[in-house]
């Protein structure tokens, strides 16, 4: 008798690093959250997650794990909404039949929660999307087609499940080594909260105005925000004792989507770092010079070549042929020494989502999205940035205690005149 | 259509019972109740900034986490120090002569005991690791002061025989899958191997007194007898969710 085989998919550059790091305790999980005027309907939302999932085969997986490597099988386990109990960001993944997402409700909330494992930023927003239109059309309205937006009955295309960063470079062997970072850079010194858990500052600043702000200083929202976190992260460091003030550079990265220098239809993770970097030793930067510092680094990374040597230098440690000998557990050890490093090299990394986009007879029923960024261990912080509608929303996690960097960051805010809404609360509320 | 209070979401059918979120017993409503409006408070954004807690600066390092990290040194340590030198000199038949070394090896031993219990808090990890400092610090001294062989007579077989087979039970307990009665069966084994090891180590560990052997065979005996029930006979009893809901029975009436 023919015996049915599960499908199976190779795990991406990025993902390597993250089936390392995932334990039962540890998921690494980002949140995406749209709040909708009305309470949510979990009939309606329990049918559109069951008419799409069979459109994103990656998101139809579990994580399981081979004697020398990580792999996603295919996973046809009946998915399950559940409720937002509080802000853990994640589960255990490495159980049976366990999706690398979940799918949270409470109230007006709807949270998308996954990992790099199978995903990046973009492609969880567009599965998000599908879902919010797929539940809004059960609810009765009649949605005209988008390019923008896959549907569950849109056709299915190879590329989208293909690893695009190796068929981006065939050639990586020849591609030179990316410069290298020079050293340790300034982390967050307090502890981690212990129980771990994750705390949340969120910022909601009118867009139009922020936008404004941008153009008069002639850049762009990103390196504005950019240039308010590294410049709230300066004052921070005047809180320190004097002997460790000014010790090491601050250096905050970008992750850029790489679907605009590539042009590619991959849903998995395509993502690429521009680093910024300021160094106090040398002198207090005014805001001013931030700006320009990041401006101008900006300007000088954000073309496909800055991204070639980095990828290859990934890749072309996977293709080493010793690695692929080693058992698995032994791989984990080493990538987490090798996570924990880069890790240390960074002080934090502000992503910014974008514009999410909705069509809009899908978009009179939301009212705003949020984007929270997955908790670090070793850097405490991370801060993410979307927009809709005119509010952009720049979401904080951390996973120690004091929130002193996030009051620098609500004075420099309110300094230029932004006028942000905090709100330190997300999760369960009784 | 009915609502959850609970998950504050909305469920179509009239016909379903239970909260599909959180089992919560649903209670079906007038249809003039309007779950929006029963929400609307929570729609409210809470302006954090305006609390003064977000203002709130703690200290660097708090007196009370200094004056705690102190005391549990100078305890940890006068008593592991006191305990030692006193256990040894009494051994070893001057209760009044006192070696300088051994201060010195206790210190240390205690600083390592404390950095143990700070750094893994009491997991399955630092009790292991906890034993193996305490087996090597008996060595230690054994090695330094050949007439004591305090680590060879008995204290080893107090440590990895009275001692280890209650680890090894922690450690079936955690990776079992079904708890039921085999883990009845292992815990008889455990405390008939430490019984035996500390009779053992009572006469010098050589010769075994008749009590021991006595209860050793007779818990052996009932080991045996829950493992054939479990393993062979196959009647699985799981005693992990009625452990749980006595738990959770407790934290009720809290």
């Amino acid at each position: 008798m023919h015996e049915f085989r599960p499908l199976t998919y190779q795990l991406d550059n990025t993902a390597l690093i993250y089936q390392a790091l995932v334990s039962k305790k540890e998921s690494h999980f980002f949140r995406i959250a749209i709040n909708l005027h009305k309470p949510v309907v979990i009939e309606h939302l329990q049918e559109a997650l069951l008419r799409t999932l069979p459109r994103y085969p990656i998101f139809r997986t579990s994580l399981k794990r081979g004697l020398f490597w990580s792999y996603l099988e295919e996973n046809f386990h009946y998915p399950r909404i559940q409720k937002d109990s509080q802000l853990a960001m994640g589960h255990n993944i490495l159980r049976k039949h366990a999706y690398p997402f979940r799918l949270v409700v409470y109230g007006n909330r709807i949270a998308l929660e996954t990992t790099h494992l199978i995903v990046d930023g973009r492609s969880a927003s567009q599965f998000l999307q599908t879902i919010l239109c797929e539940y809004v059309a059960l609810h009765g309205t009649l949605l005209t087609e988008d390019k923008n937006i896959i549907r569950a009955h849109t056709p299915f295309e190879e590329e989208e499940i293909a690893d695009a960063y190796k068929s981006l470079l065939v050639v990586h062997h020849a591609l030179p080594k990316p410069k290298k970072r020079s050293g340790q850079a300034f982390r967050e010194p307090h502890r981690n909260k212990h129980p771990f858990g994750v705390n949340l500052i969120q910022y909601r600043l009118p867009l139009d105005k922020t936008m404004s702000l941008a153009k008069s200083y002639g850049v762009s929202v990103t390196v504005l925000l950019t240039a308010f976190y590294i410049a709230s992260y300066q004052d921070r460091m005047f809180l320190l004792p004097p002997e460790h003030r000014f010790r090491r550079p601050i250096r905050v990265n970008n992750p850029v989507d790489l679907r605009q220098f590539f042009p590619s239809k991959s849903l998995r993770n395509f993502i690429g770092f521009i680093s910024h970097e300021i160094d106090p030793r040398l002198g207090i930067f005014s805001f001013k010079e931030i700006l320009e510092q990041v401006h101008h680094t900006m300007k000088r990374d954000l073309i496909d070549k800055h991204f070639h040597s980095f990828i290859g230098q990934n890749l072309r440690s996977e293709h080493i042929p010793f690695v692929a000998f080693i058992p698995l557990f032994m791989k984990r050890m080493i990538l987490k020494r090798i996570h924990a490093k880069s890790m240390k090299q960074e002080t934090s990394v502000l992503s910014n989502l974008g514009k999410f986009y909705l069509p809009e007879d899908v978009a009179n029923y939301v009212r705003d999205v949020e984007f929270i960024p997955a908790p670090k261990y070793i850097n405490k912080r991370d801060c993410s940035v979307v927009s809709f509608k005119n509010t952009l929303t720049l979401s904080i996690s951390r996973t120690c205690l004091p929130n002193e960097l996030e009051q620098f960051l609500y004075e420099r805010l309110k300094e230029a005149e932004l006028n942000p809404i905090v709100n330190s609360f997300h999760g369960y509320q009784d | 259509m009915t609502y959850c209070r609970r998950c504050r979401i909305i469920i179509n059918s009239e016909s379903t019972t239970h909260c599909p979120l959180c089992d919560q017993i649903l209670i079906h409503h007038d249809s003039s109740e309007n779950p929006e409006t029963l929400f609307y408070e929570w729609g409210n954004l809470k302006k954090a900034h305006e609390h003064p807690s977000f203002w709130h600066i703690p200290m660097p390092i708090s007196s009370k986490k200094v004056i705690n990290t102190i005391f549990d040194f100078l305890m940890m340590g006068a008593f592991s120090a006191i305990l030692i030198v006193l256990t040894v000199s009494i051994y070893a038949g001057n209760p009044y002569h006192l070696d300088i070394y051994i201060p010195i090896v206790s210190l240390f031993y205690s600083i390592v005991m404390l950095a143990i219990i700070r750094f893994y808090r009491f997991s399955l990890g630092a009790q292991w690791l906890m034993l193996l400092n305490t087996a090597l610090f008996l060595i230690g001294i054994d090695l330094k002061n050949k007439v004591i062989e305090w680590s060879t007579s008995s204290g080893l077989l107090i440590i990895f025989g009275g001692v280890g087979p209650f680890l090894i039970l922690q450690i079936l307990w955690r990776y079992l899958k079904i708890k039921g009665l085999n883990m009845i069966a292992f815990i008889f084994l455990a405390i008939s191997i430490a019984l035996l090891s500390l009779d053992a180590s009572l006469n010098g560990g050589v010769r075994l007194q008749g009590w021991s052997l006595f209860t050793f065979s007779t818990l052996l005996f009932f080991a045996l007898l829950f493992l054939h029930l479990h393993y062979i006979a196959k009647i699985r009893v799981n005693f992990v969710p009625i452990l749980q809901t006595k738990r959770d029975k407790g934290k009720d009436k809290l």
